[in-house]
């Protein structure tokens, strides 16, 4: 285990932004969280649609979830307010916010974690400041409420860990706010957590298998030897025994750079498609994918095509190039070869992913032998083109024909972000 | 223990990461600086100073940055308004300081 003091002995806050669309949304109603009953959803997708936020006052008064759906909402609240997502607001709201952050720390002090979760390594300023970590925080979370009126859920922990479980377990339940904890506070506070999920880093599946092996409470895993739990469940069991006594070695700081790299695009269909319409949706979406490894400069060897049926089952293809490529065009076409491989035009489709993986960069592109490289090169030209117009000018100013089609998600999806309403 | 790693970020959201980009670009962004009478005249008088062929520091402003090269002079077109380096131009307004090395 580290025990290098500069690891475990820092000064962390965790900022989570308290039901930040909601709020986001009563605000700009000039409308109070805490008073106004109001729900995040998209009506006009129907009752079954998801509620993306709730307003502190709805979950507390009404028990409404977060995520539930738009059905279960009681429909006789007084006053109910049912806002219509603006993904891009979110967005820039959170920039803003983080530039708040910037102006307290630095930026390789500041860690990114959500759009609305935020890591903050503030232990060399209090030193500047003379400050404590608890008024010093105070300071961050006044800035945010009297500069965009958002109130703040803020954990401070001696590591990344610790911060985050101090607002997960008890900084949310506080009148404040605010929750500040040390190694000594780990027993009293973090053991006796139960179910195990309500822990950070701790999944269903994972529960479910910590309970399998007689685990129910953080205080348990605490107890119990390190050496058995990583026998049992590996790397991370050996993790969730350290984060049971509060440690972590994680250092804000360090910025992980995963090497596999990959990039997906995947939809959930709004209606139960039949299989002469898959190919549409293939094509619209290949030329996203396209649009977003131009975007990153990058190239892809292979790549993975999923639907899912109506009863949530559903199945993968992959599909290898030759050479690396960021072709729309081509993309499409050995995707939609690949999908057609395989009839099954009996089933309804509810569900299509496709997925680049091991992205290399474009700048060493390296040509073959067996390919037409004018044609390729004239193709490519005329994708580069197409993609700097709809970066310029917007996505649904150079569209495929089969856009306009009835089947067609491309013109919707380009007015969404993350599949909701932009 | 894996460190960072298990930090990533879910990066749920396209283009959340491009906003926040943005957002640092915008925050290290600079107006330009005003030159007074004197620093314009000591301007004036390097440039006039400089032949072709002459090795210069040349600190200049561009889209709201302000950027220090060394560049190699070539000349000084004042109709158009321009000072000319090896593989690069300035707008003689743009141009901050140019000092021989």
């Amino acid at each position: 285990m580290q025990t290098d003091m500069k690891r475990t002995d820092r000064v962390i806050l965790a900022i989570d932004l308290k039901s930040f669309y909601a709020s986001v949304e009563c605000l700009g109603r000039d409308m109070d969280p805490f008073t106004t009953p109001l729900v995040v959803a998209d009506e006009d997708r129907g009752d079954g649609t998801i509620v993306l936020a709730a307003s502190p006052f709805i979950k507390k008064e009404y028990g409404v979830k977060s995520r539930c759906r738009l059905y279960e909402v009681p429909k006789n609240i007084k006053g109910l307010i049912i806002a219509k997502p603006h993904m891009k607001r979110y967005l820039e709201v959170s920039a803003d916010i983080n530039s708040i952050y910037l102006d307290f720390v630095a930026e390789q002090d500041l860690f990114v974690y959500s759009i609305d979760e935020s890591f903050l390594d503030v232990s060399e300023y209090l030193k500047i400041h003379h400050d404590t970590p608890i008024s010093y925080a105070k300071k961050i979370i006044e800035t945010i409420k009297s500069k965009t009126g958002l109130t703040v859920t803020c954990g401070i922990g001696k590591n990344m860990f610790m911060a985050k479980a101090a607002m997960d377990i008890e900084a949310k339940h506080k009148t404040d706010f605010l929750a500040s904890w040390d190694y000594s506070d780990i027993p009293l506070h973090l053991w006796p957590i139960s179910p195990l999920s309500k822990m950070w880093g701790i999944g269903q599946r994972l529960e479910k298998r910590l309970n399998d092996l007689g685990f129910y409470t953080v205080g348990d895993i605490a107890v119990s030897d390190p050496n058995y739990l990583k026998e049992k469940l590996g790397v991370i069991g050996e993790e969730i025994y350290y984060h049971s006594l509060g440690y972590d070695d994680a250092l804000l700081q360090d910025t992980y750079v995963s090497n596999n790299h990959s990039l997906s695009v995947g939809q959930v269909l709004l209606r139960d498609y039949c299989y002469s319409e898959i190919p549409v949706v293939i094509r619209d979406m290949s030329i996203e994918l396209s649009d977003r490894l131009f975007t990153c400069k990058s190239l892809a060897n292979n790549f993975i095509l999923y639907v899912g049926y109506k009863d949530h089952t559903g199945y993968g293809k992959k599909v290898s190039f030759f050479t690396p490529t960021d072709s729309a065009e081509n993309i499409g076409k050995r995707l939609v070869e690949a999908f057609l491989s395989d009839p099954d035009t009996k089933n309804l489709y509810r569900q299509i992913s496709i997925v680049a993986l091991d992205i290399v960069p474009n700048d060493n592109y390296q040509g073959s032998l067996f390919e037409d490289y004018e044609g390729e090169k004239r193709i490519r030209t005329l994708e580069q083109t197409l993609v700097s117009i709809r970066e310029k000018f917007g996505t649904v100013k150079a569209l495929p024909c089969s856009a306009l089609t009835l089947s067609s998600t491309f013109i919707t999806r380009a007015n969404q972000i993350g599949g909701h309403h932009a | 223990m894996r460190g960072m790693k298990k930090w990533q970020p879910f990066k749920s959201l396209n283009g959340q990461y491009e906003v926040l980009d943005q957002m640092k670009k915008k925050r290290s962004e600079v107006s330009k600086p005003e030159l007074s009478e004197d620093e314009i005249e000591s301007l004036n008088r390097s440039l006039n100073d400089l032949k072709k062929g002459d090795n210069t520091k040349i600190v200049f402003y561009h889209d709201h940055e302000i950027y220090e090269r060394q560049a190699i002079f070539v000349r000084c077109d004042v109709l158009e308004g321009r000072a000319f380096f090896l593989g690069l131009s300035v707008t003689l307004g743009d141009l901050l300081s140019v000092s021989p090395v």
